[in-house]
């Protein structure tokens, strides 16, 4: 049994834990017990039989992703996964203008509703077919990006993240007094799309933007990879960590900077002009500040300057934030039920992200994983003080400007 | 290495997204959502985010479907109430509301609570025929009536009506002074207002929630002759306006919106506050038999809240389903709850005069009430009156 499991050590976590999962949630107690615990057993039953196989335990805790896997034919609708996609291109783009560039920016909900709201007005006022809007959405967007790309040159960190929430708050705020434009607070129907003749017999009007959306996402994904695998991709990141040096090897610094605002804005308003067909209602007030933060939260859980990161990344936090309850317990203080709101139970996941996998859910797959160090460091293996020093030099630099180096450079990973 | 594994990642989030779609479109069917001893209904509603406060609504609707399973059920069936988070979001909403109705197959929506999350959302409830009760107070959702779409809040225009009628009937003629927080709300309300009383509305002034006092407010309405003041906003400043114009020994009478005359600004504006009237569509006298019964089955049935207006009005709402649910008999179909719903006439309840509702009306209220302060005490005073 050992050696069969010796074979194969980086399943065998992961194969443990999925089998408890399932165990635990379909045959011992089908309904009663909390799901969280459910994946806390199999994560810690992983654990202990990968690491009894000397076998590599840091997969145990994807083991109780494999049971969804098998059940997501039934737990996942078509709306649900063009919400995700639609999430997910806005967060490449945002993740091109911070990850990989690394200018912070919260403005990328905004963009977003620019491009919800140039499809809804011609859609809906000018009767376009919704379709020819998509490009025009994420045209307008890209080019309200590149404003914003020429404004944040001179702007850096802290200060751009000012700049960027001046825009996100003040963006609704201009959507709303254009009453005549934007239909003010009441906001805008958008009739769906049927799908067009051919397909009209096979799908129905979800599974069609279902299917444009993944489309898109596709497109999305191939102008990205072929952007950021190449010179401009070098460049941006160059720029990102070293400007100085960036500029002294002939990179030209504003021109990137602004490519880098307005690709990313353009994807935005593109997620836009999506949601504004599937969703089939804009109002400006869907676009704030907390819209915005969201997108940040995505890239940061799903992996910086990873392509996959973004999808990964909005999965989580979509699932995450619809689907988590409030943790009860079985007794009372004084009267009153004891139990974890969902809101608190949701920061405190993306607390024990933050901690156990500072790169994200990707940076769990590669191979010199903080997941992996830091359960060095809770078994005494190593200094503390230097281990600190080591995991604030892994973050990829979002503000830091004068990085010495960067020991993971984003080079090798998508 | 990373990117070979980030690629397998890629692969399986795509096959995950594919898995999801390959299942044929799951149309509801008219039987969806009732079984012999079950019947399934479901709702959106934020719990969580900055609006979570408006899933009391659905903790209201919650409660008395709680109340009505512990006395027996409908027909010998329990009610199974699934309520799902959107956060105020409409694009989790639609997400949301399409697993209520092709995953978990439930018999009718009862109670997406919002205005924005609900338009996201009706026209599609309507073609896909699941009877679907809105807690928005937006009217345009019933007007034009959709079949499959009711509405369960009363409307947000109603009280501003009833403020209108019951100072045009009171004070014919004399000048209408408007003063309002500046918000959304007061310009909805300043759209209705302009026509009802053209010349006749002299002045309004606003105010911000950080003035200190409303002095220069009330000295312009009084400049402006203003003979009767409308107001919209918050306890604290109808006590600020009434003890600022007493002090100027101005007698001029104060018609505030509901939410401004409760039980701080009785107590803040003490005696200045008697003569003030507000209007509503909900009884608000605590010791009223019927807010008693309410509270009573809040207070067991969702001890996590505290009983509100909210969690009230979700109460009102539980009772016309079941209402509709029970008329609608044993052989429970998706047609006979409609034709229940349209035939909803229900007496009593938190809401003032009659829950009533029609093929032509989808909107179960339309009685109003105006109270005025007296002795402390909020009394009514005038007729109820009911219709548009």
């Amino acid at each position: 049994m050992r050696s069969v499991l010796h074979g194969h050590p980086r399943l065998v976590g992961l194969v443990i834990s999925a089998l408890v999962t399932w165990l635990l949630n379909e045959v011992l107690f089908p309904t009663p017990l909390n799901g969280y615990l459910v994946v806390l057993f199999a994560y810690v039953g992983g654990v202990v039989v990968a690491r009894l196989s000397r076998g590599d335990h840091r997969y145990a805790a994807l083991g109780p992703l494999v049971p969804l896997v098998f059940l997501a034919q039934n737990s996942i609708g078509v709306t649900e996964l063009t919400q995700i996609l639609i999430l997910a291109i806005a967060a490449l783009g945002l993740d091109l203008i911070t990850g990989w560039t690394g200018q912070l920016n919260l403005a990328q909900g905004i963009f977003i509703g620019l491009g919800a709201y140039v499809t809804a007005i011609l859609a809906s006022k000018h009767g376009w077919p919704i379709l020819l809007t998509l490009p025009l959405a994420g045209l307008v967007a890209a080019a309200a990006g590149l404003l914003l790309g020429v404004l944040a040159l001179r702007f850096d960190g802290v200060y751009l993240a000012v700049l960027t929430s001046a825009v996100a708050l003040a963006g609704p705020v201009l959507l709303l007094h254009y009453k005549s434009i934007t239909n003010g607070v009441n906001g805008i129907i958008v009739n769906q799309p049927q799908p067009p003749g051919a397909f009209a017999d096979w799908l129905d009007t979800d599974q069609w933007g279902y299917y444009v959306t993944v489309v898109m996402a596709i497109i999305a994904v191939c102008i990205s990879w072929n952007l950021l695998s190449g010179r401009i991709g070098r460049a941006l990141r160059a720029l990102r960590d070293s400007p100085i040096a960036a500029k002294g090897i002939g990179v030209d610094l504003t021109r990137y900077k602004v490519l880098a605002f307005a690709v990313g804005s353009f994807w935005a308003g593109l997620a836009g002009g999506l949601y504004a067909m599937t969703i089939g209602f804009v109002s400006a007030d869907s676009f704030g500040l907390f819209y915005s933060i969201q997108f940040l939260t995505i890239i940061v859980v799903g992996g910086l300057s990873t392509i996959s990161g973004a999808f990964v990344g909005a999965v989580v936090i979509y699932e995450l934030s619809t689907n988590v309850q409030t943790i009860g317990f079985a007794t009372t203080v004084n009267g009153v039920a004891l139990s974890i709101p969902q809101a608190a139970v949701y920061a405190i996941l993306l607390i024990l992200v933050v901690i156990f996998a500072p790169k994200g859910i990707i940076g769990i797959f590669s191979d010199k994983s903080d997941w992996s160090r830091l359960t060095q460091r809770l078994r005494g293996g190593h200094n503390r003080s230097t281990d600190v020093v080591q995991a604030q030099a892994d973050r990829p630099p979002i503000v830091r400007l004068d990085a010495p180096e960067d020991p993971h450079p984003a080079i090798t990973s998508y | 290495m990373p990117r070979k594994q980030a690629l397998i990642c890629l692969v399986a989030v795509t096959a995950v997204a594919l898995a999801g779609c390959s299942s044929k479109k799951a149309g509801s069917s008219s039987e969806d959502g009732v079984t012999s001893t079950t019947i399934h209904l479901g709702a959106v509603s934020p719990q969580s985010g900055a609006s979570a406060s408006f899933g009391d609504v659905t903790t209201g609707i919650k409660a008395y479907f709680d109340y009505t399973n512990a006395a027996g059920g409908i027909n010998g069936r329990k009610i199974d109430f699934t309520v799902l988070d959107d956060a105020y979001d409409p694009s989790k909403t639609v997400p949301q509301t399409e697993k209520l109705v092709t995953q978990d197959k439930v018999f009718a929506i009862t109670g997406n609570v919002g205005t924005k999350t609900s338009q996201a959302v009706y026209q599609r409830l309507n073609t896909e025929k699941v009877p679907s009760i809105m807690a928005s107070g937006d009217p345009t959702m019933v007007s034009p009536i959709l079949p499959y779409i009711f509405e369960g809040l009363a409307p947000l225009d109603a009280d501003i009506n009833e403020q209108i009628a019951y100072v045009k009937a009171t004070y014919p003629g004399k000048k209408v002074g408007f003063l309002a927080e500046n918000n959304d709300s007061a310009t909805n309300e300043l759209s209705l207002l302009t026509p009802a009383f053209g010349s006749l509305l002299v002045k309004q002034s606003t105010f911000l929630l950080t003035d200190p006092d409303l002095s220069s407010q009330i000295v312009a309405l009084k400049n402006a002759g203003a003979q009767v003041i409308i107001f919209n906003g918050v306890p604290k400043y109808l006590a600020l306006a009434v003890s600022e114009a007493r002090g100027q020994n101005w007698q001029v009478p104060f018609i505030s919106n509901n939410a401004s005359v409760d039980s701080s600004f009785l107590s803040t504006a003490g005696a200045q506050a008697d003569g003030v009237v507000t209007v509503t569509g909900f009884k608000t006298d605590p010791a009223d038999p019927e807010v008693v019964k309410a509270n009573d089955i809040l207070k067991q049935y969702a001890p996590s809240i505290t009983p509100g207006p909210l969690s009230q009005e979700g109460l009102a709402v539980g009772q016309i389903v079941v209402a509709a649910l029970k008329a609608a008999g044993k052989d429970l179909t998706r047609s006979s709850f409609l034709s229940a719903l349209n035939a909803t006439n229900i007496s009593s309840g938190v809401f003032i005069g009659q829950a009533t509702m029609s093929p032509t009306k989808h909107n179960p209220y339309g009685c109003e009430q105006a109270l005025q302060v007296k002795s402390g005490v909020l009394a009514p005073i005038g007729d109820v009156t009911c219709g548009s």
